[in-house]
């Protein structure tokens, strides 16, 4: 099968990869470059659990081809922070009990950093609306969307 | 002998870790997507695995031609009927078993005819397209009341009638119950077969080393009771099986069966490398275990003043293709005659095959089925009577001093708290006679409430191990053998072990669900892990506290009895300035080479009483009877679980449970076409679980009683608050526009074409 060469920003690294036509960017990010935050859940963009960003808009990546991103900026959840070091959104993650299984987690908290970056302080209904692409078998959510209410409080100051 | 209410300000007090709001310990990990799941191990070597499933719900596989497939490049293996081992093995707990995996023959759309292994999951997906089979169609039956018809096609050709088995169970005698009664109601109720639809399918990682010993990573939810299962199944002794289980992404009950790890197994020993399988969302939704569907016929006679004389229910359960769990129908069946006080009794619970997805456990576990139906026909016979539902609950529910699902008696049980928490959050108040209101747009409230044993309440007695071991800084090693799903049970047994010890939760590392490294463990299910596994903590802790003394008392020269242990400092009763602290000890034995390796507390803990938690649910909705759309405007959940040991992951349970039960009660429908026996929504596009726009606004609290069985006081907590939900909803919208739902889910479009008087409810 021929390979292209896909060039692409990924959390800030310029990276290469031969890609096989076809292939989508999650199999390159988990795959090639072994980024195994992002999670494959339903394979057809319909649960989130895949959304990294794509120039700072969310994609799912299980249906995005990986040669979308050429020449483009990609971010995933590794890229956001550490567990000595992280993100103001990842920490009201923990501290709100936000996190349960964790599967969905890494998918949600992109969706969050592209629903603060556009809205920095968003109502109630807007935080919601903004995570209704991201499913969550655990929580139910209440918590989720207090995470995000302190984490835009924290991040606006 | 009164429930005794825990007083939050005073007890909050006395603990210095046990009642804290304690993040999970690994949520760190989870939210910066370091966590490693199943699916992100990659060893070297490792093979792909996928499964061929029938296309067909019930057809003799006459021949499996995998010429074309072994061929493909980079298939390294395949596996059918003619190469996999001819013998029914138990994929299940506690169930004898009625499968041959690669049978003969084909039970439901789904079931496994063919695997898999190549260098690549796209390699092995395109071999499975390679391989031909010839069926041999046979009819179907997919409806439950049709398969006990005589005349019906056999499923399994031992089962006659289809029958899965028959529970039968009841007290006093019905008839004289039915005689002595002023009215009787009987109605039918119908549940649909849920999906758990956890976020990360069912997979495994597996791997024999050069001795011959084979290690597992897989999410289960029973890593012991798999052990034994793949051990059986491979007629390998179980030392030479390790079962480890990474972060799970989501059990539900529904990880608690052996669906790949045996196939990777039989794979990855025909190849001599590591197998990985990962299921897709369609076999998720298709191929795994779902909540049982019930059809429930309900008769009960009460007198004018309430009391119940009789409750006669009778119960079909469409257990589908396989037997996984025979336990919900018995279940359903207390829920239905054990939650309210009456003499005369009987229930007839008939588990059925069907060629569909088979039932498996699912959170309530048939209380959820059983709870719908009662907790329905109580509010029809309060409504007869023109009492109040909360009132009549209140007098007429077991309670404490009752006898619970496992017929001991309640000793803790705070549900009147429930109600009367639970009627000012919601405003009860408020609350009017159905059909109130007026307008295009009508509002209702509804109660329903609920009683779920800590244990699987059939009385079959459960256990649990731990053992700690102090490190010479005075930190601990906790290991377990129960597996934490995500619910943060492994922060909670924590926060235990450090009350008990006197340190801080943080000192205190946890190793868990490793069959290797820990004792035999039941597993995570029946809402047990924290009271089962709590309890062996606690004592473990107990008996490193105990070897502790001893070495204080040594070196204050007093005996054990004169000394107190607070804190984590140990000291004269008398003197209290004369003391040491847990640290010091450790330290100073460390340092002698004496016996720091012995501070090291093992116990174990067998649960037989089963204490349930109560729960009572309100929900205020609003139907928009030009559309049939139900709106849930609030929902008050009040549990009593006993002694919270940590708020935030107990709070976590019952709002996720709410997402669960509503998605129960309103949406989630799994479409199956009665023909073929096929699913024709298995994606989450087509099967509505909530998002977060779906989700109403929730107001969940604690009645906090003593469980003097728990640890520090505490019970279940995870089953308890899903088992209400579907009648609090379903009474909240009779409430609104008087049109009762036996059945469930209540779509937008029964609720349309109920009100437009088009269709039977």
């Amino acid at each position: 099968m021929v390979k292209v060469l896909l060039v692409m920003t990924v959390n800030g690294d310029s990276v290469e990869v031969a890609v096989e036509s076809g292939v989508m960017l999650i199999d390159v990010l988990r795959g090639e470059l072994r980024l195994t935050g992002t999670k494959e859940s339903c394979g057809r963009g319909e649960c989130g659990a895949c959304t990294v960003l794509l120039d700072g808009k969310t994609v799912n990546s299980c249906i995005t081809p990986a040669m979308k991103a050429m020449n483009r900026e990609v971010w995933t959840i590794e890229g956001l922070g550490s567990p000595g070091k992280l993100h103001p959104i990842q920490e009201a993650f923990v501290e709100h009990g936000a996190v349960q299984c964790g599967f969905c987690t890494p998918g949600v908290i992109m969706s969050v950093e592209a629903l603060l970056d556009e809205n920095p302080n968003p109502s109630k209904a807007e935080v919601r609306a903004g995570l209704s692409g991201n499913i969550c078998r655990c929580t139910g959510y209440v918590k989720i969307v207090d995470a995000v209410l302190a984490a835009a409080k924290r991040m606006s100051k | 002998m009164s429930t005794v209410i825990v007083d939050d300000v005073k007890e909050a007090d006395i603990f210095k870790v046990v009642g804290k709001r304690i993040p999970l310990k690994e949520a760190a990990e989870r939210v910066s997507g370091k966590a490693l799941f199943t699916g992100d191990i990659e060893l070297p070597g490792m093979l792909h695995a996928k499964i061929l499933r029938s296309p067909l719900a019930h057809a003799r596989v006459v021949r499996v031609d995998t010429r074309q497939a072994e061929k493909l490049p980079g298939v390294e293996a395949v596996l059918t009927k003619d190469n996999a081992p001819r013998k029914k093995v138990p994929v299940s707990q506690y169930v004898p078993s009625d499968k041959v995996v690669f049978d003969d023959k084909v039970r439901f759309v789904g079931d496994e005819v063919a695997a898999v292994a190549a260098v690549s999951k796209e390699i092995a997906a395109q071999a499975l397209k390679l391989i031909k089979v010839e069926y041999e169609e046979l009819p179907a039956v997919i409806d439950p009341e049709e398969a006990v018809k005589p005349g019906a096609p056999l499923i399994h050709d031992d089962k006659e009638g289809n029958s899965a088995g028959v529970i039968e169970m009841g007290e006093g005698h019905i008839e004289v119950g039915f005689q002595e009664t002023d009215y009787i109601l009987e109605e039918t109720f119908r549940t649909q077969s849920q999906r758990h639809a956890p976020m990360e399918t069912h997979c495994a990682v597996v791997s024999f080393d050069a001795s011959g010993k084979l290690t597992v990573w897989t999410p289960s939810q029973l890593p012991f009771k798999l052990q034994e299962m793949l051990a059986n199944y491979l007629e390998l002794p179980m030392s030479m099986v390790r079962v480890i289980k990474p972060h799970l992404g989501g059990g539900f009950g529904g990880k608690l069966d052996m669906f790949v790890e045996h196939i990777c197994a039989l794979l990855s020993g025909m190849t001599g490398r590591p197998v990985k399988c990962i299921l897709t969302r369609e076999e998720e939704f298709t191929a795994t275990v779902n909540r049982h569907a019930y059809v429930i016929r309900l008769k009960v006679g009460f007198k004018k003043d309430g009391t119940l004389t009789a409750i006669h229910a009778r119960a079909i359960s469409n257990e589908g293709a396989y037997l996984y769990k025979p336990g919900p129908s018995g279940l359903a069946g207390r829920g239905m005659i054990k939650s309210y006080r009456c003499p005369h009794t009987r229930y007839e619970g008939y588990r059925v095959y069907t060629n569909q997805t088979s039932g498996g456990a699912f959170r309530g576990y048939g209380n959820v089925q059983g709870h719908f139906a009662i907790e329905s026909m109580v509010d029809m016979i309060a409504e007869k009577l023109g009492i109040d539902p909360v009132d009549y609950r209140l007098r007429h529910h077991r309670q404490q001093g009752d006898k619970n699902f496992a017929d001991l008696p309640i000793v803790s049980c705070g549900l009147t708290e429930c109600f009367v928490k639970g009627k000012e959050l919601i405003g009860w108040e408020r609350w009017q006679k159905t059909g109130a209101g007026d307008g295009l747009r009508k509002r209702g409230i509804g109660v329903a409430c609920g009683i779920h044993g800590t244990g699987p309440s059939f009385a079959l007695p459960s256990y649990s191990a731990a053992s700690i071991r102090i490190n010479s800084d005075g930190s601990a090693h906790l290991l377990i053998g129960t597996a934490d799903l995500g619910t943060g049970s492994n922060t909670t047994l924590a926060q235990i072990a450090a009350e008990e010890l006197g340190i801080s939760a943080d000192d205190i590392d946890i190793i868990s669900g490793d069959t290797s490294t820990s004792c035999f463990d039941e597993g995570a299910f029946a809402s047990m892990t924290l009271y089962n596994g709590g309890n062996a903590v606690r004592a473990a802790a107990a008996e490193v506290k105990r070897k502790i003394m001893l070495r204080a008392a040594a070196k204050l020269e007093v005996v054990p009895e004169d000394l107190e242990y607070t804190d984590g400092r140990l000291y004269v009763k008398m003197s209290p300035e004369k003391g040491i602290t847990f640290i010091e000890i450790v330290r100073e034995a460390s340092k002698a080479r004496k016996d720091n390796v012995a501070f090291l507390g093992e116990a174990n803990f067998v649960n037989t009483t089963h204490p349930p938690s109560f729960a009572a649910h309100f929900a205020e909705v609003e139907i928009d009877t030009e559309t049939g759309q139900v709106e849930i405007l609030k929902y008050v959940a009040l549990q009593d679980s006993g002694r919270i040991i940590n708020p935030l992951v107990v709070e976590g349970q019952v709002e996720g449970a709410l997402q669960q039960g509503i998605g129960l009660s309103l949406t989630e429908n799994p479409v199956i076409d009665k023909s073929t026996g096929k699913m024709l929504n298995p994606s989450f596009h087509n099967y509505m679980v909530l998002t977060a726009s779906d989700m109403p606004e929730t107001k969940v609290s604690m009645v906090e009683t003593y469980e003097p069985s728990g640890p520090f006081g505490a019970k279940g907590v995870a089953e308890m608050c899903i088992d209400c939900v579907a009648p609090t909803i379903t009474n909240a919208i009779y409430n609104a526009i008087g049109i009762r739902f036996n059945e469930i889910p209540v779509t937008s479009e029964k609720v349309f074409k109920a009100l437009k008087g088009l269709s039977r409810r």
